[in-house]
Formats: structure tokens, C-alpha cells, sequence
């Protein structure tokens, strides 16, 4: 099936994003976030893998909020 | 944000509201299994993953009706308000429970033969036909969706998907509503004997359907409605009469963000009626502690400047609002989050607070 | 999964609110507050209200599923001695005093028993399996392992088929296995994936059609050349078509031309 294989690649690379983010990338466009406990920021961690083309979207487009 | 994130910010209703749902949880799967079992007995007993994945989709399918009347059975009674304050944690065991039914009836169903178990279970249907047809799909579209809902649940995402953006991923619980109601009708409804199930799950879409129908007439009689209007221009909120103390009325102007007029130590004030958390209608708050409050999350501003108190550091719009004889008025142009705005007064004198009381009891 | 249990950003109120909030008459509810008695009054009327309403409507819906079948599946292991053949279903004949019985023959998990079947077929064996049993039907569910079908003694039955004609056929195709009792129900709209899954991995198909008694009758549906994706399509649902009926023993066999299976509506 094509759709599962496209959604698993979607996942896989939502994966290595969360890996990166969650493990200090979120500094990048959420300093409060930087500050958040390990466990916190495991809490975003299913969510970064599953919005991640939008969170890379923030992060190059470098606005930082949540000041 | 001025305050540091946290998993959950604990507190007693929370704690309450947990309980409830985890034990009603276990009550509605266990009671379904249980009922079940006492039906159909010995050799006509219905197996067990079978039993269990019915139970875990009809209690899902049911939190999730309760968790679509909560929002506009609260529009129309404060009786629901503390059901919708911690309406997210009833979501996301929503999805936890629909997660399950979704994996044991793919491992069930798709299991056990040697092939990838979500694909076995995706490609046996057909979209060309109602009764061969691939009722799976949507089940997983539905998933999809709740998943990303629960998975963004957190203010973290609040914060950084912004307000507008957060409201319209979690508006599509109504794309999901409609695929969990297709994926029932399309599927097992398709061969059961009983038509209880179908008339119940009608009974619940008429449910929804109705509760946001009327929530949402009645928020447009309540409201006071203006035509599109230019940004200058002066646009007639309400009689002074018409908002009782510390509390507001909504102004719809075409075009613009709705506008909350609060009435305060006699003075009138007017806000953005967007509560800069979740988008909730602050117009619905009260005053509380001298600070208008969102009737959602609690959330605080001070009626003079549209600031939340410190140290927190929300801000929302606020307008230029006067008193012409016995009418409350209000400019449309909305001015930048936080300006501070002189309440406008009733001259020459001050009302008395008994007379205030009696007229909010003739209003209800 | 981890999921994410979600939160809601905790506000302290500036002030005691009491000063406002009295004068305000109806009640407001704010989460991080103290609830009010008349607040709490109405929750313990209310949310009780909800569970027993939803809460009965499970029940209902519990009560009113709809009959999963007579089919039972043996847990102990039994033996079985009789003359096997591969085709056109993996089946073991075996002599009874008056008629002769079949047994078809499935592996463990949803696997067809074709594989180990074709070296055996036409001599006579004992299996060692558990069986499964609806209608007056019987199946078997090999052992996994290489003791499941061995030679025996004993005389070869030879198989004869008596051709009863064409006719129009109604009902629904369901994988053997499950609807002899691996599954209950073994049958429906929900059970389609499975089934599909289960005669794509060689078990027999059967067609199951209800009768006015409340019975089924389970016949064995051999599709000429092998079972097509046409067919397949439309496993677990109402269909129609015309084939050709034969008995074996006390099994029932339809034999259809590929793409000639209709839906119909139920």
C-alpha cells in the first residue's frame, strides 16, 4: 500500500525532527519552551512528530514568540 | 506567556473531572463487555476481542458526542461551564480509547495471516459500492485527526501555532464527528440485525446537530448586530440598561472581530470579545476580581486596558467606547492589544448599587 | 504511545472575587476557584445524569447485537483418520456408518492447509488438529508441526460427487475458518477485511445463506481456476450469482465461473 508507505516516511522523518526539536531545537521559536522539563517537552513529542513540516515552517521562517 | 509550561497544571476539579472519566471509561467498556457476555452465552458466546473492540468504539463514539454537546449546551446554560473547563482531558481519552478499538480490531482483523495488518484491513474494501465499502478508511482519517487534536492539546502548541490556527485544527472535529458517523453506518451498521444502533446513532447526530443549531439562534438574537461599518464610525452597543453589572453584550459588527462591551463600577468598557488563550467569548465572562474572565479557562483582563494582570502578559484589543444619552456606543476600529481606554461614564451621576440590582432583576 | 495528556494554563484570580461575583446573582463558573455549593449541587446532578444516560444506551446497545452463530471451536486436540484430498478444498473424508463425513482442513493463524495438504492427496492419513464445528459442518485445524498429517492404515474411500444441476444462489462468502467458529461472528460487514484476508491466504470460501428456520446453510464455494479478485471484492457482503451444485458426503459444493458473483442489496 502507497499510503502506508508515505505515512510512515512522514512519521520517520517527523521522528528525527522530534528528536532535534524536543532535545533543544524548540529554543529556537519558544524560549519559555527551553526552560520546560524534560518530561514537558516529551508531552510535545508525538505532536512534533505529527506537525512537523508546520514547526520546520516556524523555525525557518525564525519568528520567535512566546517571549 | 509569563509563567513556565508545565505538563498539567494540576488542581482539585481537574483531579475530580479525571476521575469521573477514567471511571466511566471502565464502567461503559466494562458494563458493554459484561452485558454482552450475559446475552449471548455458551455457544453462541460473541468472542471476546470482539466484545472488547465493540465496547471500546461505542465508548468512544459516545464520549465523543458528549464532548461536541458540552460546547453549546455552555452557551446556553452555566450549568455545563465546568464540564468545558477541562473539556481537553475528556479529548484526549477520547482518542486514547478510539486508539485502542483501532489497533486491537486491525490486529484482530488483519492479524494472524502473514501480511502488514493495516494493510490487510485497508485494501478489502471499495469505494465504488455502499455495502463492500472500505468503512476502514475513515475510521483511519477519523484517528488521524483526533490524534493530531490530543497530540497539540498542550498551550505549548497554543502559543506557537498561534490562537487562530490552534481553534481551526481543533474545529476539525467536526470533519472527524463525520467520518466516525460514516464509518459506523458504512460499516457494522451495514450487517446488524437490530436497528437500535442505527436509531441511536441518529438520535445522536440530531443531538449535536440541534444543540449547536440553537446555541447558536440564540447567540444571534442575543447579540447586538451592525451593519458593516466604516472604522470610525460610532456603532450603537446597547441601552445602559441593557448590561447588568460586571457583566457584558456582544457586538457584531459584519467584517470585524466581535466586540465585548462590560459594564464596571458604572463605568462601560469595551474589549476584543476574543479571549486571547483559546478564542473563547470573553463577552460571556464575567467581571471577577475587578478583571473580565474568560468563561472558558479563566483567563483575565483588565477591563480598562484589554491586559492580563501581571505577571501575566496577554493582551487584547480594546476600543473607544461613550455614553450618548441612554445609549452605550462603541468605534469599530479595534486599537493595538492593550491600549488603555477611559471607561465611559453615565453623567451626571453615578447610579446606586440597589438600583442596579433591581433592574438586573427585572432584566431576567 | 506517549500520548500527550493535555493541560490548562492555571490563573490566579488578583483579587478575592466575592467583592464582584455577589453582586453578579447567577453563577459563574471559573475552574481555579472554589466551587460555589449551588455549583457543585447541580454537577452531582448532572454529570451522574449524563453517565446513566449514555451509560444505558450501552447496555442497550450491548443487548442488542446481533446472534454471533452456533459455531464452536474445540480446544483439545483430537485425531482424526480418514482419506485426504487437496482439491477442490484441502478436506479429509471420513467413512461414518451411514454417510460418509468431511472435515475441511485449515492450518493455525489464517492460513490455508493447501501446502502441506498436496503430498498427501488421495491416500489416507490420520490429522491431529482442533476442530471446529456449525451447522453440522466439522473442520480442522492442524497442529503446527510435522506430526499433524501422517500415513495410516486402512483402506482409501473413493470420493464420489452427485451433480444436482444449476440453480441461482443468495447469501454471503465467508472464509471457512472463521465461521465454523475461530471468530464470532465470523461474518458481516466488519468481518469482511478478515475474511478477505483469510480466503486470499487459502482458506475455503463458503456461501452462507440463512434460512426461514433460522439455520444457514454452509456450502463450499469453488470458484473454476482458482479463487479472482472479483470474487474476493465482494467476500462479506450480499451477493448473488448462478453456479453449479454438487454434494460430497454431507458437504454442499457450488462451483462458479470467475466474475459472475452480483451484490445485491440486503
Amino acid at each position: 500500500m502507497a499510503v502506508l508507505v508515505v505515512i510512515a516516511l512522514y512519521l520517520a522523518c517527523g521522528l528525527v525532527f522530534a528528536t532535534w526539536f524536543v532535545g533543544g531545537g524548540v529554543a529556537r521559536i519558544d524560549r519559555l519552551a527551553a526552560a520546560a522539563r524534560w518530561w514537558v517537552r516529551a508531552v510535545w513529542a508525538p505532536g512534533v512528530v505529527g506537525m512537523w513540516p508546520v514547526l520546520l515552517w516556524i523555525v525557518v521562517r525564525g519568528k520567535e514568540r512566546g517571549s | 506567556m509569563g509563567h513556565a509550561y508545565k505538563a498539567i497544571q494540576w488542581n482539585h476539579h481537574k483531579r475530580v473531572y479525571d476521575a469521573v472519566i477514567a471511571s466511566s471509561v471502565v464502567v461503559f467498556v466494562g458494563g458493554f463487555v459484561g452485558v454482552g457476555k450475559l446475552v449471548w452465552t455458551g455457544e453462541r458466546a460473541i468472542s471476546d476481542p470482539v466484545l472488547l473492540l465493540r465496547g471500546l468504539a461505542v465508548c468512544a463514539f459516545v464520549m465523543l458526542h458528549v464532548i461536541l454537546c458540552i460546547g453549546p449546551a455552555a452557551r446556553l446554560s452555566t450549568w455545563w461551564a465546568p464540564l468545558l473547563y477541562n473539556r481537553r482531558h475528556l479529548g484526549v481519552t477520547m482518542f486514547l480509547v478510539a486508539l485502542a478499538h483501532a489497533a486491537l480490531a486491525t490486529l484482530y482483523y488483519g492479524g494472524f495471516g502473514g501480511r502488514n495488518p493495516l494493510g490487510a484491513v485497508l485494501e478489502s474494501g471499495t469505494f465504488r459500492s455502499i455495502s463492500g465499502f472500505a468503512f476502514e478508511w475513515l475510521g483511519l482519517l477519523a484517528i488521524i485527526i483526533l490524534f493530531l487534536m490530543a497530540a497539540t492539546s498542550h498551550d505549548f502548541w497554543l502559543n506557537n501555532l498561534g490562537a487562530k490556527v490552534w481553534k481551526r485544527l481543533h474545529m476539525s472535529v467536526y470533519v472527524a464527528y463525520a467520518a466516525v458517523v460514516l464509518h459506523v453506518a458504512l460499516g457494522v451498521m451495514q450487517s446488524e440485525t437490530s436497528p437500535v444502533a442505527a436509531w441511536l446513532t441518529l438520535s445522536g447526530v440530531v443531538l449535536v446537530a440541534t444543540l449547536h443549531t440553537v446555541a447558536g439562534v440564540r447567540e444571534f438574537q442575543r447579540d447586538a448586530l451592525a451593519a458593516r461599518a466604516r472604522e470610525d464610525e460610532w456603532i450603537d452597543a446597547a441601552g445602559i440598561d441593557e448590561i447588568p453589572p460586571s457583566r457584558a453584550k456582544i457586538v457584531r459588527v459584519l467584517g470585524c472581530n466581535p466586540i465585548a462591551v462590560f459594564r464596571h463600577e458604572g463605568g462601560f468598557s469595551a474589549v476584543s470579545n476574543v479571549c486571547a488563550h483559546q478564542g473563547g467569548p470573553l463577552g460571556e465572562g464575567r467581571i471577577v476580581g475587578g478583571c473580565i474572565t474568560c468563561p472558558w479557562h479563566g483567563f483575565q483582563y483588565l477591563p480598562h486596558n484589554g491586559q492580563s494582570p501581571p505577571p501575566f502578559t496577554e493582551k487584547i484589543s480594546t476600543y473607544e467606547v461613550r455614553v450618548r444619552g441612554s445609549r452605550v456606543e462603541v468605534r469599530a476600529k479595534a486599537l493595538p492589544p492593550g491600549t488603555p481606554v477611559e471607561p465611559a461614564r453615565v453623567l451626571p451621576v453615578e447610579r446606586v448599587l440597589g438600583d442596579e440590582e433591581q433592574r438586573q432583576g427585572e432584566a431576567r | 504511545m506517549t500520548m500527550s495528556s493535555p493541560r490548562s494554563p492555571e490563573r490566579q484570580p488578583q483579587r478575592k472575587p466575592e467583592a464582584d461575583a455577589s453582586h453578579t446573582g447567577d453563577e459563574f463558573y471559573v475552574g481555579y476557584l472554589p466551587i460555589s455549593r449551588s455549583q457543585r449541587s447541580t454537577l452531582r446532578l448532572i454529570v451522574p445524569a449524563i453517565v446513566l444516560i449514555f451509560g444505558g444506551a450501552i447496555v442497550l446497545l450491548a443487548s442488542v447485537q446481533r446472534d454471533p452463530g452456533s459455531g464452536v471451536w474445540r480446544e483439545e486436540v483430537a485425531e482424526f483418520t480418514g482419506t485426504v484430498f487437496a482439491q477442490p478444498a484441502p478436506m479429509l473424508l471420513i467413512a461414518g456408518e451411514s454417510e460418509d463425513r468431511v472435515a475441511l482442513l485449515v492450518e493455525e493463524g489464517k492460513h490455508g492447509a493447501g501446502p502441506r495438504v498436496a503430498e498427501w492427496d488421495g491416500m489416507r492419513v490420520t490429522v491431529r488438529g482442533r476442530a471446529l464445528e456449525r451447522e453440522g459442518g466439522m473442520m480442522m485445524e492442524l497442529v503446527a508441526g510435522n506430526d499433524a498429517v501422517r500415513a495410516a492404515e486402512g483402506v482409501v474411500i473413493t470420493r464420489r460427487s452427485v451433480a444436482s444441476g444449476e440453480a441461482t444462489f443468495r447469501g454471503e462468502i465467508v472464509d471457512a475458518k472463521c465461521y465454523h467458529g475461530a471468530m464470532k461472528p465470523g461474518d458481516g460487514k466488519g468481518h469482511k477485511a478478515c475474511a478477505t484476508l483469510c480466503i486470499r491466504n487459502g482458506i475455503p470460501p463458503m456461501l452462507a445463506t440463512a434460512e426461514g428456520s433460522g439455520g444457514v446453510w454452509l456450502r463450499l464455494l469453488v470458484v473454476s481456476g482458482g479463487m479472482d479478485s472479483d470474487t474476493l471484492a465482494k467476500v462479506g457482503e450480499p451477493v448473488e450469482f448462478r453456479g453449479e451444485m454438487s454434494r460430497v458426503a454431507n458437504l454442499d459444493i457450488i462451483t462458479i465461473e470467475p466474475g459472475s458473483v452480483r451484490r445485491i442489496a440486503r
